[in-house]
């Protein structure tokens, strides 16, 4: 036996090095670590054998499960996506991803959350639907933050009747901003009711989504701005203009209001004397909504 | 003519305001159902709760936990996992709805 004596810390790391390796295409642990190491020799450091197993095989039940569960919870979060690339697509980009960004919280929940900057750094990955499995993913994620993000209080009357122009407001966490190449909200919501009829129609769903990328029906390339948010704990898609996105993002940004509202209008095309009613329509709506509240209630009120 | 315009958008902005903070609030106190309808309608596409099995209610689970069957000693676990493919472990507590 090769056990070494060693700190708690380094044998956690050394556990979670070994773990979060990437298994091999046969889906077993690899025979050498990073490092250079036989893995044999990294596992019978501080695992002993037993009368049926090695160290190596002990350590390579867990390697297996760490990767059986996170790809799992990745293509639960990314179903939409999965079916654009196809089963196999998506198992070697979700392996290059998790390597790449390992689960590093305590939740499953955030495993995601680097998916859609790390596809765009990782075109290969994609093939020819790069942009729209670039948009579906974009989609799929703001789906799990809208999902779970924080709500705080909208703006008040009160509040609302010490606003000027210098005003700086903040959205609802859970609003989340999509810039999209393509009408692809429309397809994820698609594929996503697909997958819902497949799944109650069978019982119970079972991993058996089609190797090949799904046909599609042909969306054409076209700016399209969306917000996923939340109302009554359920999540919604919004359409919206493209003014109305810009001075959304201005607020987020922390924008004084004015120059917030002016920002939207930059590149418009929209004459400018509708713009006094759609902005009233906007603000209706957003305040209806409840996405509208302040960032430091000290600032926002004025003594 | 840019102030005056200017000038325009805040007072639009500010009585947009004004209007849909009064609704949401009549709503929630007068009407609770119907406001609920009318703030869904302006909210667009939903997606809804539904009949799949609850998400993450694997998390933390595994077919092996409990049953022994994933102490090493016996390898009974490998390459099962009663998560797998359910991807019931994303998140946390919490039903995650589906698309309608």
């Amino acid at each position: 036996m090769n056990l070494q004596p060693m700190s708690l810390a380094d044998l956690q790391r050394e556990m979670a090095a070994a773990v979060m390796m990437p298994l091999t295409a046969d889906e077993d642990m690899r025979a050498q670590a990073p490092d250079g190491r036989a893995m044999s020799e990294v596992a019978a450091s501080f695992i002993a054998p037993n009368s049926r197993l090695t160290a190596f095989e002990r350590l390579e039940i867990y390697n297996r499960q760490y990767w059986y569960r996170v790809m799992g919870a990745l293509a639960e979060d990314f179903p939409a996506l999965r079916t654009v690339l196809g089963r196999s697509r998506f198992e070697a980009l979700s392996i290059a991803y998790l390597t790449a960004h390992p689960s590093r919280s305590f939740s499953l929940r955030n495993l995601g959350s680097e998916l859609s900057a790390w596809l765009a750094d990782n075109p290969h990955f994609t093939g020819r639907r790069h942009l729209l499995a670039l948009d579906v993913a974009r989609i799929e994620w703001a789906f799990v933050e809208a999902f779970d993000s924080a709500e705080r209080t909208p703006l008040t009357l009160d509040q609302i009747a010490t606003l000027d122009a210098d005003s700086r407001l903040a959205l609802q966490p859970h609003v989340q901003l999509i810039c999209l190449n393509y009408p692809a909200d429309d397809l994820v919501l698609a594929l996503h009711d697909g997958e819902k009829r497949q799944a109650s129609e069978a019982g119970v769903k079972h991993d058996d989504s089609p190797e090949a990328p799904a046909r599609l029906p042909k969306l054409r390339r076209r700016p399209t701005w969306v917000a996923a948010h939340r109302v009554d704990l359920a999540v919604y898609y919004r359409r919206l203009q493209p003014e109305e996105f810009v001075t959304l993002t201005s607020i987020r940004e922390g924008q004084p209001l004015a120059e917030a509202i002016q920002s939207g209008f930059a590149d418009s095309r929209i004459p400018a004397a509708r713009w006094p009613q759609l902005v009233r329509e906007w603000f209706a709506t957003w305040a209806e909504l409840g996405w509208i509240c302040a960032p430091d209630l000290d600032a926002l009120i004025k003594t | 003519m840019k102030n005056h315009l200017n000038a325009m958008l805040l007072t639009a902005a500010l009585s947009g305001l004004i209007g849909g903070t009064s609704v949401a609030a009549q709503a929630a106190t007068h009407n609770a159902a119907a406001g609920n309808s009318v703030k869904a309608a302006k909210a667009g596409l939903r997606y809804v709760g539904a009949d799949k099995p609850a998400k993450h209610s694997c998390k933390g689970k595994n077919d092996c936990k409990g049953q022994g069957g994933c102490k090493s000693s016996d390898n009974g676990c490998k390459g099962k996992n009663s998560c797998k493919g359910k991807g019931g472990c994303a998140t946390d507590g919490s039903k995650m709805p589906d698309a309608i």
